[in-house]
């Protein structure tokens, strides 16, 4: 998932990319490089509906939607059901709540990437400050 | 103009930056709250904890006695990457000495 950006100057200066804008700066500003690496590893996500999912990630987009292979599906709530076991499942992002880091990725170099993420996102796509309001006549 | 300094406060997020590296509490919807020591969060409020003690909430009923027991499930994950939609709350632990 690579994105090709121009880097035109009268592109930066017209607002009409502004969606092109935000799709790359969210890519920067979110924690989406720590999942990238974390590709072909076991991880376990639980969902909201309280139901676990131990599986092997093969992509992670942008949205931190989530694609597992050879998942195992536990539920928490109703202990009594069975274990589903599923070949390919995709899991949107909306519907995660927490996601289990496995010990060994190294998660500091990663957060370094991050942060220097964030500060070369900070030149580029600067939030505007909201200018106070006018005087009142 | 625009003179922004890593240290200064001006949004309501930059808060968090000062609990980065310290364990904080975390309130969550669906009556969960989770203690860890905060390594990396961004704007939505994601976050990568570790060393975190889960305490979910459970009210149940008693079938004889019709009594609501109220029961605190406690788990403990190493590593924790927490999705920010189901966060309400942020807050640095209570010192009580």
């Amino acid at each position: 998932m690579s994105i090709t950006y121009k880097k035109d100057e009268k592109d930066l200066k017209n607002n009409t990319n502004n969606s092109k804008k935000k799709f790359i700066a969210k890519e920067f500003q979110s924690l989406l490089c720590v999942f990238t690496a974390l590709r072909g590893t076991q991880i376990t996500i639980q969902l909201r509906s309280n139901c676990e999912i131990y599986g092997t990630i093969t992509n992670v987009d942008a949205y931190l939607n989530i694609e597992l292979s050879d998942a195992k599906l536990t539920n928490t709530r109703y202990k009594n059901k069975r274990d589903e076991h599923v070949q390919e499942i995709l899991i949107q992002s909306r519907n995660i709540r927490f996601i289990q880091i496995p010990d060994k990725i190294d998660l500091n170099s990663l957060l370094y990437l991050y942060s220097k993420q964030l500060s070369q996102s900070k030149k580029k796509y600067e939030r505007t400050l909201r200018k106070p309001p006018p005087p009142t006549k | 103009m625009d003179k922004r300094e890593e240290g200064t406060v001006e949004e309501p997020l930059d808060l968090i930056r000062l609990s980065l590296d310290e364990r904080i509490f975390v309130k969550m919807r669906q009556d969960r709250e989770l203690r860890g020591k905060l390594h990396a969060y961004d704007q939505h409020l994601n976050m990568i904890l570790s060393d975190v003690e889960e305490t979910i909430k459970v009210v149940e009923k008693d079938e004889e006695t019709d009594e609501e027991i109220i029961r605190n499930i406690k788990r403990n994950i190493k590593m924790l990457f927490v999705r920010g939609d189901g966060v309400i709350l942020i807050s640095p632990p209570l010192r009580t000495s």
